[in-house]
């Protein structure tokens, strides 16, 4: 019986020696971090969100020196894991990373979290939002699909990711346009492929990055690029603007900003680590290739102060919010919140 | 024959295969302590394995992954405290051969068939991954929801005498699964307030106060506390007598396989319905079912170990993970800078091998650590009760704690224990309940999603119902409910006497 | 198994489930209500649907008692140890408010060194032995290896 504890006690150290690994110590000086960070990605794995931040992570660790632990909460619109940010402890060990729909929850009444809950690290990149359908879809053309959608109002089933996400978004724009679709939501941009794939929806707009490897294997087609330029991988495919005219004053904003957040009660030496981290990060082999991969569009080079984000996230949130909320998507007016409309 | 050799040559990479080990002790022990989770020991290797090479991080997680889905059975058979939501169904034959005294045998089954299952998809996945990936694409929004409620009707039937008993239950679980932030629209529903409770009723405080604080609290109840020690038969229990079953297993393993492969459905449900086919199937158990029968073990435990293949096809070829454990798979991936999806099989055949490897490697060491580690935890039981009780108590509420490290979900524990004290007092099974709290999200968003779809076709019923795996799901749900509704029993027999 | 036949209290159990269904049925039309949005998208569908679900079975689980009346009233042999279940229950939850307040070693150990003494134990070392070793191995092994953060 003594024999057997020992050998389980051996066992047992030999499983910890294994966790503990990885926890070398590797730092200078400074305070921040001590421990592992753990990355809020409020969107299932696997969708674009969820790539950028995991690609970021990994360029990160090698200059915080510490391992960041990525961990999806998806749902609502991202409401949910935001609110598990903001209920961690403000220590800079919870870092957030996040699509837009931050700037959308309070006019669509999901939360009274917005971006001035949080403070910027990086705006990182803006995905292209492209129009994909199935690959033995009826649709050979950007023209069929909006041709048919225009025929037949309300029956053309596109699959987004919920109310107030980008999908909804561009969703509303093309309602702007005259399109009127009908929308299901699904819980992340990877299932609203599948539901692309499996033909329960006709199309669905999605991100560029999600849909690389399906266009490749020749799953999907992609037959248009919702925004005003074209991709340079795909430089044949038209864009929404040349089929639509009237679009390009919408699209050509980026519609999905890809944050680097924290609580607003961080410390500002831990804000100053990890933002010097972070455009260390971008210079990156690794990260650059990734960038150039996805045809993702810099907006780091873009914004680079602190100011400079704020005021991008408030001109996105007016835009957005009015959008949605003279659109009647959205049920609180942007105005409670003090958000103004500028003209667009 | 090129692909079967590379797969060979990772069984003499000595190192491959330490790592592969060092993953199945993990697991064996993290799958075993009720309330910590495979899919937590993998989350953590994550963080710990960012440095290494992929497949040395893939062989370890193999490890935890195979061996940890299996040893969830132990605590199932020994103490009625199932490791993880996938081992439930165990326990209803398991325990009573436990409490027989003949736990080594229940054991015994619970190995081999494990390992079976395991094997079985982990082959599956190496030959059958695109055209089961098409299964699972063919599969709407209202298949997830009829499948799931497949699951709960044919547990209701299982688990009580009293059909309505065991799915009032589920009803009552489903209830409790609506607590907390509604995935689709993002407002809180049901919370009364209480803001611990948006985050929702996590499974793991569930799981260990339904089944394991309760089990404490019945058997105290039932009194004989005083030195009473269950006995422990050792005897030798003989293989060929063991793999009589294999037949019927290789049956339930595809079933796993399958359901596995549905992402969201996942281990419980597949073990739940390979016991329902059990009971149909086999007429003549050892003895009936839900009284230590070994074919109910069999059942269980090859269709939850077969999910694993399963689950891991739409996570290589969809790049959708299965279940919890698949998702934080998918993130090794990314973190190492893998793409899963429709290339990634012909583009990285060396992961995909690696991950067969890891695969068959692991399931052979559950057959040597299972071996190894039976006869000797199955003594546990030969403890007093009256030392024993508060040790497992003090793992459930450890267990439950550590799930979220938060004190309010060991008083959600709590609160499941006395209700499962009751429940079973009151011949409600606990199991139904535990399930219904794992699928009811998941049901209730693709119920939603199965509404919107079809509202905006012309004919909503047929948009909604018309699909062949529909109209299936449909006809197996409704014949579950009405073959176990007293009413159409008693008119089937006043039929079948009018006919003779 | 031994055959439960549970006339009355089958009966009130219906009536509790018949009841919890109708508060559901008000509960959820209330709240769509207030939600205001489409029934397709609301988060009360389901509840509601659940609720109706629900009524029919405690409908059919009332039945159930009335035709168990006439079999013969026996009840379940589980009033015999009450007072054990009782006691352990407000150990339990002692125990778990006091990991709040003086940390989780003491409060285990402190639980443990009473549950074993009232179920029976009497062997003084053991008892002492058990109950101090065992929350510091649970402590290593949660607190150290799997990074739960412990209070």
């Amino acid at each position: 019986m003594k024999k057997q504890l020992v050998i389980v006690l051996v066992l047992l150290i030999l499983t910890s020696s294994l966790f503990a690994a990885g926890k070398e110590e590797v730092q200078g000086g400074m305070e921040y971090p001590k421990k592992a960070i753990t990355m809020i990605v409020p969107y299932g794995a696997g969708g674009t969100t969820d790539l950028t931040g995991r690609q970021l992570a990994i360029q990160l660790e090698k200059h915080l020196g510490e391992s960041i632990t990525v961990i999806n909460q998806g749902g609502a619109s991202g409401s949910i894991g935001a609110r598990t940010v903001l209920n961690a402890n403000p220590d800079g060990y919870t870092v957030f990373f996040t699509a837009e729909s931050l700037g959308t929850q309070r006019v669509m009444g999901l939360s009274e979290m917005s971006y001035d809950d949080f403070i910027p690290i990086m705006v990182t990149v803006n995905d292209p939002k492209v129009i994909v359908v199935n690959k033995n879809s009826k649709y050979n053309t950007l023209k069929d699909l909006v041709d048919d959608i225009m025929n037949r109002p309300g029956k053309v089933k596109m699959s987004y990711t919920g109310p107030g996400g980008s999908g909804h978004v561009q969703a509303l724009i093309y309602n702007k346009l005259g399109l009127d679709m009908a929308l299901t939501a699904y819980p992340g941009g990877a299932d609203c492929i599948l539901a692309v794939l499996g033909d329960q929806v006709e199309f669905t707009n999605s991100n560029f990055s999600t849909v690389t490897g399906y266009l490749e294997s020749g799953d999907l087609k992609l037959l248009g690029i919702s925004a005003n330029d074209r991709i340079a991988s795909y430089p044949e495919v038209p864009t929404l603007a040349e089929i639509l005219p009237g679009s390009e004053k919408y699209l050509g904003n980026p519609f999905t900003p890809l944050s680097l957040l924290v609580d607003k009660d961080v410390p500002s030496e831990v804000i100053e680590i990890l933002g010097a981290a972070a455009r260390k990060a971008t210079k990156e082999s690794g990260w650059i290739e990734y960038v150039a991969n996805n045809s993702l569009e810099k907006l780091y080079e873009k914004y680079t102060t602190e100011n400079e984000m704020r005021q991008f996230f408030s001109d996105w949130e007016s835009l957005v919010s009015w959008m949605l909320y003279d659109s009647g998507a959205a049920k609180i007016s942007p105005e409670k919140f003090g958000i103004k409309k500028l003209s667009y | 024959m090129m692909e079967l050799l590379d797969i060979a040559s990772y069984f003499l990479d000595v190192r491959f295969v330490l790592l592969v080990f060092a993953g199945s002790v993990a697991g064996l022990f993290v799958g075993s302590i009720p309330g910590l989770s495979v899919s937590m020991a993998t989350a953590l290797l994550v963080s710990v394995t960012y440095s290494w090479t992929t497949t040395d991080a893939l062989a370890t997680i193999m490890g935890v992954y195979v061996v940890g889905v299996f040893s969830g059975a132990i605590s199932a058979i020994l103490i009625n405290i199932p490791g993880a939501p996938s081992s439930v169904v165990t326990t209803l034959d398991g325990f009573p051969l436990a409490k027989k005294g003949e736990a080594y045998k229940a054991l015994t089954y619970a190995i081999v068939y494990s390992f079976i299952g395991t094997v079985f998809g982990f082959i599956v996945l190496w030959l059958l991954a695109k055209p089961i990936s098409h299964i699972a694409l063919k599969f709407t929004p209202m298949d997830y929801f009829l499948l799931a409620l497949f699951g709960l009707t044919t547990v209701g039937s299982l688990t009580t005498k009293h059909f309505a008993k065991g799915l009032i239950s589920a009803s009552l679980g489903l209830l409790f699964s609506m607590i907390g932030i509604d995935s689709v629209m993002g407002t809180a529903r049901m919370t009364f307030g209480i803001s611990n409770l948006q985050a929702g009723i996590n499974i793991v405080p569930a799981l260990v106060g339904l089944f394991g604080f309760s089990e404490i609290l019945t058997v105290i109840s039932g009194g004989k506390l005083e030195g009473e020690v269950s006995k422990v038969t050792k005897s030798a229990v003989k293989l060929t007598l063991v793999l009589k079953q294999f037949g019927n297993s290789m049956y339930y393993s595809a079933l796993g396989t399958v359901v596995g492969a549905l992402p969201g459905a996942g281990g419980p449900v597949a073990a739940f319905l390979a016991y329902s086919e059990a009971k149909r199937i086999v007429k003549n158990p050892s003895v009936p079912f839900g009284e230590g029968a070994v074919e109910g073990i069999v059942a269980s435990e090859s269709a939850n170990n077969a999910c694993i293949g399963g689950a891991l096809i739409p996570l290589l070829t969809l790049a959708i993970p299965g279940d919890a454990v698949t998702a934080i798979i998918l993130s090794v991936f990314y973190v190492h800078g893998l793409r899963p999806g429709p290339m990634f099989i012909k583009a990285s055949p060396e992961m995909f091998h690696a991950i067969l490897a890891g695969g068959f490697i692991g399931s052979l060491f559950l057959l040597v650590l299972g071996f190894w580690a039976a006869p000797r935890i199955s003594k546990i039981i030969a403890i007093p009760k009256r030392i024993l009780l508060p040790l497992v108590a003090t793992l459930c509420v450890i267990g439950a704690f550590s799930c979220n490290n938060r004190m309010f979900d060991v008083g959600l524990m709590f609160f499941f224990g006395i209700l499962g004290f009751f429940m079973r007092k009151r011949g409600y099974s606990v199991a139904p309940m535990t399930l219904a709290i794992v699928l009811g999200g998941m049901m209730d968003s693709n119920f939603r999603r199965a509404i919107s779809l079809a509202s905006s076709e012309d004919s909503f019923f047929s948009a909604l119902l018309g699909r062949p795996i529909t109209m299936l799901l449909c006809i197996l749900v409704i014949l579950t409910l009405l073959s176990n509704s007293k009413n159409v029993k008693r008119v089937l027999h006043y039929l079948m006497k009018r006919r003779i | 198994m031994k055959k439960i036949a549970l006339i009355n209290s089958t009966r009130v159990e219906g009536f509790v489930f018949l009841i919890l269904s109708l508060v559901l049925f008000i509960y959820s039309m209330i709240l769509h209500r207030l939600s205001n949005t489409e029934w397709k998208m609301s988060p009360y569908l389901f509840p509601l649907v659940i609720s109706i679900f629900l009524a029919f079975l405690s409908l059919s689980l009332l039945k159930e008692g009335k035709q168990l009346k006439k079999e013969i009233d026996r009840e379940e042999g589980v009033g015999s140890n009450w007072k054990d279940v009782i006691y352990i229950a407000i150990f339990t939850l002692v125990y778990c408010i006091l990991i709040g307040v003086i940390t989780f070693i003491p409060a285990t150990s402190l639980f443990l060194l009473v549950s074993f003494w009232y179920l029976g134990e009497r062997k003084r070392y053991l008892i002492l032995l058990i109950s101090l070793l065992f929350p510091v191995i649970l402590y290593v092994l949660f607190g150290m290896l799997l990074h739960v953060m412990l209070p």
